[in-house]
């Protein structure tokens, strides 16, 4: 094993044989929980009189080497627990056990400040071992010690997790058991968060700072007290809270992207956009006019990029006598990327038959900036009523260029090197936030049987892409017709219309909440009854602004060359906007919930068991004239959602858990607004008629904690799904229209099962998972066939897995600490197993993104003090990601990046290439 | 010369002066009946509104001999019918710079135009110092021609809208920009309106236009789908600023476009295109294209008649003279994919090009046929390409014969074409006044069309499993024929173009 990691971490060799020296005693042993005999992990040993001293490792065990003969006074400390001093005489080697009575069991009734530090990954596994439901934590020092530095990367590794990646490889969406982002949800300390998206409801969870959290947990299953409307999973995101003592954590790094090596990127300031559209600036009656439109945003210069900074603090501590706790974060990333892609979109020929009509190569360079601030102020009155006021907000803006070059596989293509090209630039500037602002209070009654607990949140998401602009020009290479032998002349570039586009939207919640939980006995039978309710009023609000541009031809010409962005000369040919373009909406959702739950234990059987009950009201209103249909629209649906939950302790390492609970999903706030669009094959629409989706959810769950830290488990699970909300073509009821539209298409099925297994060996440790889903949806199609030589458009239904689902995902990570000499070393593996990452209206023309295989690597080294430093590189192995289409292209002229051999069509590679971090982290 | 030819000439002429000679001794007329649909609209100032402000659907009978102004948008109901008798003149107060100020009409239900050879019909914008009218003065300016300022917003049809019927009608100054409502028609706000959009979702429209003038327009003009259609013997120009096409027609539409004139239009003067699995049946007779292709920026959109995506239908006896390239029969281009080669038939085609080496800059060269797409040279055609191997896929690579330019002058009466392609006159995009595209003596397109009852080459060629053109038939007789509400349907001559000698074509004078 040792030789694995030398050969893996020469840097880190050194310090590994310096403590080689020659032995007189040893003495060993185990340092555990006095009352739940869990392993504990970074407890001091020291003997008083000399400089030994160790520190427990990963599976409990400590280690005393070179200790002369004699009598010392032996001390063992944590954090929380009382002090264990004692005297040993050693005589020989020694096997010497200690267990550790928790403070905190004490301190429980004053303050909070003996509570366990809950960012441990200890301390997530019991959080597991304990949680009334199926739950997996990441803690906050696996997060930290782990490659990632965005939430969503950190998801991955959770057993039945898969991200859909944004156009940077970014992970953004969870997709939890093979249920994509739309049957999840996202908390903050347990709250919903609204949406910066324009059209949906789920949160892009690339937006958080993966180091603001303490821990991360992914629910999947749902209790009564949990708001109901997920059939995936939920991922709460808990953030630090105010600590037992003082607390600093400060980090600093830089980096760099590998591709940033290799090329430049394509720089342009983002001061000169305008933040405002003409019509958002001058009002409804003004006329834009072609100086209204900047330039300087679409001027792209090749620059080096700067090295990557990336900075968080969180410092936290107790005043007025442990009274007052406060807890303060901030963390700030500044990141510049560059990576390319191809990208050869399928088109359909009559039959099924797929050809390739376009060949496009992006590049894109593009700055990232997130920004994460986090605030926690508690107050404690006494023992039993303390409030706490949290705040969040994250920030990401992205600038990002995107340069591409397309051609024209058909003719004139003849063949290569021969064909129209069209040339873009793009420049695309997006700021999204999110702000939560929360008030809570916790009150003790009636001698503590009674708990109340009550919240009031205020949250805002934003998002605004202003000026989104791409301009566009195409030349290439022919060959004149006339004289076909001669070499192929260059046409020359002739610029198009194109558009700048002002996005802006926004999510607010009101929301309240209420707990009542009582605690008794009855008999000898513990039991927990709760109830509570919440309200939330949500309203949003979308913008869309579109103006086109269009080229003035050169004077005594019919179309413009292009020459630089300065010299183009263009017309607004819609000087008022688009102000009712569909996407111009607002829609308010109000969400009333209640339920009863009772918790219970007989014997060595636990049961959670009650109702939930949440009642829907949507209502949309779009900028459609009165005299069109479905100007506004409302909806109205009440849920009952039972669940019931057993865990069923074998022993106190084992339990066996079994639940059933009804949950829902909510269609996108945009499903729902009619919009409409005559694309050139068929026609798009909202569907105002759209239903929710309901789910009745089976668990099975086998746990296994054999130390701490250390776990196997083992469950199945099975979904049914019905109304599941998929794209497709609906028949309108007049002769055989149709168009394409979100829709209700019968039932859906989800199974699988999943391990999780985590083992230590001194300073060694192995996390793995997998998971295995298989569900199938049947949604109708587009494809045609000839009868008697007449072309006929058919629709018929395929099954599929749904879009995101991967048969098999699994994770490993390789774990070296030693804590001793303050070495944390993780080498980690992702794997998702081929899964469709985009729908096709036609029949057998999904998109499939092939297996991929991730490598990350993290390493942190403690020197001098309390400082350490770190390093990461992700995406090792500069995996590509490529999506393929199963069946090839039959083009005439072969297609470029092609493997004819394979039966298939490349649709899209991405190289991202490696992302390399170091830095210097302070932990008081 | 010899006897034989002279005597020939002799005939000819003399055959077209008695037919011109008869046309002019004789000419009986008996009187219309006076047809009035609902209620008579007596307020000129239309549409009227009602307590609320909202504007009063317009239905019933416009009058002979009035002139209507319409302020803001008006609205056809479903089982309505607004009808226009002869010689009535609608006037809209539009200025093309938004939605609101851009007045169209919705037909939901019908409308009937029907003007006369001697009561013309208009629908044009109300002239003022800064809503100017086009003149013949701008030839090749659409920067700056008021016709491509798309002043109000044409005709646009609800997916139940039964009938549209334009006859001896004026349609000017149109393809001002959608506004909030556009997404009910399919359209994002902003889109230039095409002049008449006709896409019935619930079975099929009627759409007859005939005798018609179209003149300025922002972007295309006719686009039918899902119609039964006869469009014949209309006059185009000035159609599409930077793209755009006379008549664009969409998946689902099945009829005739014949005798048509377009002349100097963005794109293609007449194209059909269907969608995946579903088709789009035309026969595309005896029509002139000219000056045609020059203005779309886009460079590999074809440039006269163009069938894309299962379109099919019979394509004959057109005349197409100085376009960017003349038929194209597509397999793959830019938008469009295979067309129905099975259902389509072709042949007595004229193209003749005035350029046929490039013309430098980004200008384009002309061609007669585009080389890579189905389109082959039919030994009834006239032009001057040179079939080449005919692929797997059944394209062509061909190759066009540069010299061959003005190979094939159709010798129109009064349009010379060698004159007309000097310079940069194949752009020009206002028919010259007093041109006549009617066939002198000695024109290759005499007689040389496929016409019902020809043999050999005037023959219409027969394919027995083409299931649909056997189905719908050269011309077709879906539509209801004759009389006010129907088509009046001029079958295939036996010359080319859309004025052949026997004057039974487009009866339009420039």
């Amino acid at each position: 094993m040792t030789k694995i990691v030398l050969a893996l971490l020469p840097l880190f060799a050194l310090h590994l044989f310096s403590s080689a020296q020659a032995p007189a005693f040893t003495i060993r042993g185990n340092i555990s929980d006095a009352y739940t005999n869990e392993r504990l992990t970074g407890v001091t040993v020291s003997l008083a009189e000399t400089r030994h001293g160790s520190v427990s490792a990963l599976d409990g065990s400590y280690l005393l080497r070179n200790v002369a003969a004699g009598t010392y006074r032996m001390r063992c400390k944590f954090l929380g627990y009382e002090v264990i001093d004692t005297t040993i005489s050693v005589k020989g080697n020694m096997v010497i056990h200690f267990t550790l009575r928790s403070s905190s069991v004490a301190l429980q009734e004053t303050v909070i400040a003996g509570k366990q530090d809950a960012s441990t990954d200890a301390a997530a596994r019991r959080s597991e071992q304990h949680a009334l439901n199926i739950t997996n934590i990441v803690s906050a020092k696996a997060i930290q010690l782990s490659p990632d530095i965005t939430i969503a990367n950190v998801l991955q590794r959770v057993s039945g997790v898969s991200v859909e990646r944004s156009s940077s490889g970014d992970g953004r969406y969870a997709i939890i058991r093979g249920m994509d982002q739309r049957y999840n949800y996202t908390l903050i300390n347990g709250i919903k968060i609204p949406s910066p998206d324009n059209k949906n409801r789920y949160v892009p969870l690339d937006i958080f700072p993966a180091d603001l959290v303490e821990r991360i947990e992914v629910n999947k299953t749902l209790t009564p007290d949990m708001e109901g409307d997920a059939i995936g999973g939920t991922v709460n995101m808990v953030m630090k809270n105010a600590p037992a003592r003082q607390y600093l954590n400060a980090s600093l790094s830089t980096g760099y992207n590998q591709t940033l090596f290799d090329r430049t990127y394509d720089y342009y300031p983002v001061k000169a956009i305008n933040k405002q559209s003409p019509y958002e600036m001058y009002g409804p009656a003004y006329s834009a006019k072609a100086d209204d439109f900047t330039r300087d945003n679409l001027n792209y210069t090749s620059k080096h990029a700067a090295p990557n900074l990336l900075a968080s603090l969180a410092v936290g501590n107790r005043f007025l006598h442990n009274k007052l706790g406060i807890m303060l974060g901030g963390t700030y990333q500044h990141l510049t990327r560059a990576y390319s892609s191809i990208f050869n979109p399928a088109e359909f020929q009559e039959g099924g038959a797929l050809f390739i009509k376009h060949a496009y190569e992006r590049d894109y360079s593009t700055r990232l900036s997130r920004t994460g601030l986090n605030a926690k102020i508690d107050y404690n009155f006494n023992n039993r009523h303390r409030i706490s006021l949290y705040n969040v907000f994250c920030m990401l803006d992205e600038a990002q260029t995107r340069m591409t070059r397309d051609t024209l596989l058909p003719a004139p293509r003849t063949e290569p090197g021969t064909g129209q090209v069209w040339y873009y630039g793009r420049s695309k500037y997006q700021r999204q936030t999110i702000n939560s602002s929360s008030l809570k209070g916790t009150h003790n009654l009636m001698n503590d049987r009674l708990t109340l607990n009550w919240t009031a949140v205020y949250s805002l998401a934003t998002n605004r892409i202003p000026d989104w602009a791409e301009y566009e020009y195409d030349g290439g290479y022919y060959r004149d017709p006339s004289t076909p032998n001669n070499p192929p002349y260059q046409h020359p570039n002739v610029l198009q219309n194109f558009n700048r586009a002002w996005w802006r939207n926004k999510d607010r919640d009101i929301a309240g909440y209420l707990d009542l939980a009582y605690t008794n006995k009855l008999g000898n039978i513990p039991y927990t009854l709760s109830a509570g309710g919440m309200y939330r009023s949500k309203h949003r609000d979308n913008h869309y602004d579109n103006y086109e541009l269009r080229p003035i031809p050169d004077p005594g010409s019919t179309n413009q060359i292009w020459r630089d962005i300065y010299q183009f000369k263009w017309t607004v040919f819609n000087p008022k906007g688009t102000p009712g373009e569909s996407n111009n909406y607002r829609s308010n959702e109000k969400i009333t919930a209640g339920y009863l739950m009772a918790k219970f234990s007989v014997r060595k059987l636990e049961t959670t068991v009650g109702v939930r009950v949440e009642d829907t009201e949507q209502d949309f209103e779009t900028d459609v004239p009165v005299t069109e249909p479905a100007k506004t629209g409302s909806n109205s649906y009440m849920d009952v959602l039972p669940g019931i939950h057993f865990k069923y302790r074998l022993d106190a390492k084992t339990n066996l858990r079994l639940s059933y609970f009804g949950s829902i999903t909510r269609p996108g706030f945009f499903e729902v607004v009619p919009y409409n669009y005559d694309g050139d094959n068929w026609k798009e629409q909202g569907n105002p008629m759209l239903q929710h989706t309901t789910a009745h959810n089976l668990d099975l769950r086998y746990e296994y904690f054999p130390k701490p830290g250390e776990q196997f488990l083992a469950g199945a699970f099975y979904k049914r799904i019905s109304n599941p909300i998929e794209y497709g073509f609906t028949f309108t009821g007049v002769l055989n229209k149709t168009v394409y539209q979100p829709n209700n298409f019968g039932d859906a099925t989800n199974f699988g099962f999943e391990v999780v297994y985590e083992k230590y060996i001194r300073n060694f440790g192995i996390r793995a998972n997998y998971t295995y889903t298989n569900s199938s949806i049947t949604t109708t199609k587009m494809t045609s066939a000839y009868e008697n030589g007449v072309v006929k458009r058919t629709y018929p239904e395929e099954k599929r897995p749904l879009q995101g689902q991967s048969a098999h995902i699994a994770n490993a990570a390789l774990l070296y600490k030693n804590i001793k000499k303050g070495i944390d070393v993780q080498l980690t593996w992702q794997f998702t197993g081929k899964r469709i990452v985009l729908v096709s209206p036609y029949y057998g023309f999904d998109y499939w993104q092939k297996d991929i295989h991730l490598f990350d690597l993290s390493a942190e080294k403690k020197i001098v003090g309390k400082f350490a430093v770190f390093a990461k590189v992700q995406n090792l192995l500069n995996t590509p990601y490529e999506v393929f289409i199963l069946q090839p292209p039959v083009n005439t002229v072969p297609a470029p990046h092609q493997d004819a051999s394979s039966g298939k069509t490349l649709a899209q590679r991405d190289y991202y290439g490696q992302n390399y971090q170091f830095g210097l982290r302070y932990v008081l | 010369m010899t006897r034989n030819q002279l005597s020939n000439c002799f005939m000819a002429g003399a055959l077209a002066l008695s037919a011109y000679a008869c046309k002019k001794s004789d000419s009986p007329k008996v009187s219309e009946p006076l047809r009035v649909v609902g209620q008579q609209i007596a307020d000129t100032v239309l549409p009227k509104k009602d307590g609320a402000g909202n504007s009063i659907p317009l239905k019933g009978t416009m009058l002979a001999g009035k002139t209507y102004h319409i302020m803001s948008d008006v609205t056809i109901n479903e089982g309505d019918t607004l009808y226009l008798q002869p010689g009535v003149k609608v006037l809209i107060h539009g200025d093309g710079l938004s939605p609101e100020t851009s007045p169209a009409f919705y037909v939901n239900g019908s409308i009937v135009s029907d003007g006369s050879k001697d009561a013309e019909n208009w629908f044009t914008v109300y002239e003022t110092a800064s809503v100017p009218k086009s003149n013949p003065s701008y030839k090749d300016d659409a920067v700056n021609d008021p016709a491509f300022k798309g002043y109000w917003g044409g005709f646009q049809c609800g997916p139940r809208a039964d009938l549209v019927l334009l006859r001896w009608t004026h349609v000017e100054y149109t393809g001002g920009p959608w506004g909030a409502n556009a997404t009910a028609y399919g359209a994002k706000p902003g889109d230039a309106r095409f002049t008449l959009m006709m896409n019935n979702t619930g079975g099929f429209g009627k759409l007859i236009v005939e005798d018609s003038w179209f003149y300025g327009s922002k972007d295309d003009g006719l686009r039918p789908q899902n119609v039964y259609m006869s469009v014949m013997r209309n006059t185009f120009q000035k159609m599409g600023g930077t793209g755009g096409e006379s008549l664009n027609i969409k998946d689902g539409t099945y009829g005739d476009m014949a005798y048509n004139l377009t002349y100097g239009v963005a794109t293609n003067g007449l194209k059909t295109a269907g969608a995946d699995g579903k088709t789009c049946l035309v026969n595309i007779y005896n029509n002139t294209v000219v000056n045609c292709g020059f203005r779309q920026t886009k460079a590999t959109r074809n440039g006269s008649i163009n069938t894309e995506t299962n379109a099919g239908g019979y394509v004959f006896n057109n005349i197409v003279v100085n376009c960017k390239s003349g038929l194209r029969i597509s397999y793959q281009s830019e938008k469009g994919r295979p067309s129905d080669t099975l259902n389509t038939l072709y042949g007595n085609n004229l193209t003749c090009i005035g350029r046929g080496m490039p013309m430098g800059g980004a200008e384009q060269y002309m061609i007669f046929i585009e080389p890579n797409q189905f389109t082959v040279k039919k030994p009834t055609d006239f032009n001057g390409y040179v079939n080449g191997a005919t692929a797997a896929n059944g394209t062509n690579a061909g190759t066009n014969t540069a010299n061959d330019s003005l190979k094939y002058d159709p010798m129109f009466v009064n349009y010379d074409v060698a004159q007309n392609s000097l310079g940069k006159n194949y752009r020009v995009y206002t028919i010259p006044a007093g041109a006549d595209f009617h066939l002198r003596t000695g024109s290759p397109a005499i007689g040389s069309g496929v016409y019902k009852g020809g043999s050999g080459i005037n023959a219409i060629p027969t394919k027995p499993l083409a299931t649909l053109l056997n189905q719908y038939g050269f011309p077709m007789t879906k539509l209801p024929a004759g009389g006010t509400f129907g088509a009046n349907i001029t079958p295939p001559n036996k010359d080319m173009g859309a004025f052949p000698t026997d004057n039974t074509g487009n009866q339009h004078r420039y």
